[in-house]
């Protein structure tokens, strides 16, 4: 019996995933896609992780493939950096069980990412790219994956955004669709891409059954599938008006479809390698042809290269802000209609910059950075927050776990007495922060690395690493971050709660007289995930003189009013939990604790 | 309750962060696929957990193809703070109805002086000459009867379900699956305090 359910991106990438008769799931938190593992913890059958980092994830997965059964693994965009060592090597190999990998752009930068489109991958690994538009196809596609991955020796990158992830449409489930035998074993034997080469162009006798294990005829798999892919239903030729034509793929070909529906349209559910007889076909069929594509223009570059006239980013230039399509630019640009709207406001109303929570103990470290005049590089997620404008005391932010390095290589550059602070958070420690430890260690290297240690990856939403005492659902252990830092061999460690403000800025600025690498662990657990704060709050007293001091401090709750015709502060009751750290920069007293 | 054209019906919720716009996004989604029509939700979040702004476009109908709402077209827009509307009016048909809570926060980028402050209520002046503005006074009876901030969007519910004649026991019903046991006395109360509002 099936059922109608309406659910998100996410959700029908697990209900596809578990249908597919997966074994081992993997992946590491990053928005938009963090909740497709999440909804995997109700699968008693299914064994899922939070990796370290995703490049771990991935490689957890090729293990499972390489013993013949089905392993996904799910990621955001730039996780996808971290991993491309290990997928881009395990193109071109021998695939047992099936290997789909989800990876989340931020088409748009909507949840507020660096952009990036994953396809690249796509291109540069010869890996089939699959771009659903809604869940019922999200799940559908995840299936139809994991054929293909197993057919054509292959791992296949799922690619979704920011928009399909997070929508919400129907699907109809029925409980007992997973497939339950899945093991697929054609290889005992799976080497290096590189490995393989030497036997194939070494060996003049290559195809001697000695040697014939080692190699792998990758390129005629390869070729087989870009002939293959015309015939795939997830291509869909829908000839109809032969004036304008349009390539899309993607929830872009949604838009597209609702804006012109009389338009013959070339669906794309598989958008590398491109289905050729299927392009001509269309381009032959109408008189203007169009591509419609999510970011970057990688289908027309493509199309252009086969000699088809087609137009694209010269009708839909890509600005820094305007990376997607929308129905109403779609509109605008092919059939020249705007909407004249009176109720037009969104320019003149402000932006709601993303900041700490109020209480966020990494706002306790951003002001001593700032009181002191400190450099430092920065954090990803909430301990980063504090380079954007409201705040802007952090110098450099780059990846995850890249702040240690940037500092090591800071201060071996300037050769400065004042050391130059690495800020990362306890996730990003674990996830490749640990490595540039042991490499400033081994380096001799001369940096205050502080650890914020809230006990969760809370930007994602409060998952687990490997200090935190749990993972995703099975049992994890408990490993100590000032144990390993210990171990590596820092000799100069502080454990300290960031609340007590004067004595983290009194280990900060001791840090700075000793010579060699000092780690300190500013500890205390996230407000919003792991420990709910007490019911004080803070509030205004009527001789606050309204310096203003306190509104830099980022605090959500710390608004600016009229009164008596003078701007004071007044904080938001609703907002305050009563951490003081507004009592500690207010220098006349102005502000009381209230129980 | 609205009239549209061939887009379906269309709704916007919107609101800040940890106000509830997700849940009631969740809720609406379950109802509208009872009552056994085709729908498209799209949440629309920034990163962070606090301080952002929280959009949602469902859309219902017979068949749905984009998620997204396009601007001049929505008929409804459900919204938990003053600015947001602001933000997001263009979205809105003429004459179409905007239900509010009667709340204004100060976005961090206008007290930190990073940007200009607005006056939200001369605004919304403006706002009631083109839209059906209905101000929900939330906040007040959250005060008045004692109950937690969360509810907020439960008694927006119950307004809703009263103004549109929209089933209000399929809605407690769906609602009653997605919360604890212990808060649902509460929420129901909630929900009829915000079905007996009778102000505009």
């Amino acid at each position: 019996m099936t059922i109608k359910k309406i659910v998100t991106g996410n959700e029908a990438a697990a209900i596809g995933a578990y249908e597919s008769g997966v074994t081992v799931v993997t992946g590491y938190p990053g928005a938009p896609c963090t909740q497709v593992l999440e909804h995997f913890s109700k699968y008693d059958d299914v064994y899922c992780e939070w990796s370290i980092n995703e490049k771990s994830a991935m490689e957890v997965a090729i293990g499972a493939s390489f013993s013949g059964k089905r392993s996904f693994v799910v990621m955001k965009t730039l996780g996808l950096n971290v991993a491309a060592d290990a997928i881009l090597q395990y193109s071109g190999t021998k695939v047992n069980g099936g290997i789909v990998v989800l990876v989340a752009d931020d088409v748009g930068r909507i949840v507020g990412d660096d952009y990036q489109d994953s396809r690249n991958y796509g291109i540069a690994a010869h890996i089939p790219v699959l771009e659903p538009v809604d869940c019922e196809e999200i799940r559908h596609f995840i299936k139809f994956g994991y054929e293909i991955s197993e057919k054509y020796s292959i791992p296949v990158i799922l690619r979704l955004n920011a928009i399909t992830t997070k929508s919400k449409s129907i699907i109809e489930i029925d409980q007992k669709q997973r497939i339950e035998k899945t093991e697929n074993i054609q290889f005992d034997f799976c080497g290096q891409k590189m490995a393989t080469n030497v036997i194939r162009f070494g060996f003049n006798n290559y195809n001697d059954e000695k040697l014939k294990r080692y190699w792998h005829d990758f390129e005629q798999d390869r070729s087989q599938l870009r002939e293959d892919c015309n015939q795939f239903q997830i291509n869909s030729l829908e000839l109809a008006d032969s004036k304008i034509g349009i390539i899309s793929s993607g929830v872009s070909y949604c838009y597209a479809k609702e804006v012109l529906p009389q338009a013959s349209f070339l669906k794309l559910g598989l958008v590398y390698p491109l289905p050729v007889k299927l392009i001509s076909e269309i381009a032959d069929y109408v008189d203007d042809l169009y591509v419609i594509e999510g970011f970057q223009p990688l289908i027309e570059k493509e199309i252009k290269a086969m000699g088809i006239k087609i137009k694209g980013s010269e009708i839909f230039p890509r600005f820094p802000h305007a990376l997607y399509f929308t129905p109403d630019l779609i509109e605008e640009k092919l059939l020249g209609k705007k909407t004249e709207n009176t109720n037009y406001y969104k320019d003149i109303v402000p932006f709601r910059m993303p900041t700490n929570c109020p209480g966020c103990p990494h706002l306790f470290i951003f002001y001593a950075l700032a009181k002191h005049n400190i450099k430092s590089a920065g954090a990803i997620g909430c301990g980063g927050l504090g380079a954007l404008p409201h705040i802007g005391v952090i110098d450099i932010v780059q990846c995850m776990g890249s702040s240690i390095g940037i500092a090591h290589g800071y201060s071996k550059a300037t050769n400065s007495k004042e050391k130059f602070v690495a800020i990362t958070g306890d996730g990003e420690f674990w996830h490749t922060g640990l490595n540039n430890l042991i490499n400033t260690v081994y380096n001799k290297g001369n940096t205050t690395i502080i650890i914020q240690d809230n006990s969760t990856v809370a930007m994602t939403g409060g998952q687990g690493n490997p200090s935190t005492g749990y993972g995703l659902s099975q049992e994890t252990a408990t490993i100590s971050i000032e144990n390993v830092c210990k171990a590596i061999g820092i000799k100069d460690l502080y454990i300290v709660d960031p609340y007590d403000l004067s004595s983290f800025e009194e280990i900060l600025l001791k840090t700075f007289d000793y010579e060699g690498p000092s780690v300190i662990i500013a500890r205390r657990p996230c407000l919003t995930f792991i420990k709910k704060p007490d019911k004080k709050k803070c509030v205004v007293t009527d001789s606050c003189v309204g310096c203003k001091k306190c509104t830099k401090i980022g605090c959500l709750a710390i608004e600016l009013i009229e009164k008596d015709q003078n701007t004071v502060a007044m904080i938001n009751e609703h907002l305050c939990v009563g951490c003081g750290l507004c009592k500690e920069v207010c220098q006349i007293g102005a502000i009381d604790d209230v129980q | 309750m609205m009239c549209s054209e061939d887009y379906g019906k269309n709704i916007i919720i919107c609101g800040l962060g940890g106000q509830g716009v997700v849940l009631s996004s969740d809720i609406l989604s379950d109802y509208f696929l009872h009552q056994g029509y085709d729908l498209k939700v799209s949440d629309i979040m920034g990163l962070g957990q606090r301080g952002g702004s929280v959009m949602t476009h469902l859309r219902y109908g017979d068949k749905i193809l984009s998620p997204l709402i396009k601007n001049g077209t929505a008929d409804l827009m459900i919204a938990f703070e003053k600015t947001e509307v602001l933000r997001w009016a263009h979205l809105l048909k003429p004459n179409g109805i905007v239900c509010c809570n009667d709340y204004i926060e100060t976005p961090t980028t206008v007290t930190c002086g990073l940007q200009e402050k607005i006056d939200v209520e001369e605004y919304f002046k403006n706002l009631q000459q083109n839209l059906d503005v209905k101000i929900v006074p939330i906040n007040k009876l959250i005060a008045k009867h004692n109950l937690k901030r969360q509810v907020s969007n439960i008694i927006m519910l119950g307004y809703l379900s009263h103004l549109l004649s929209w089933d209000g026991e399929l809605i407690l019903e769906i609602l009653s699956k997605r919360i604890k046991k212990d808060y649902l006395s509460m929420n129901k109360l909630a929900f009829d305090l915000g079905k007996n509002i009778t102000n505009k």
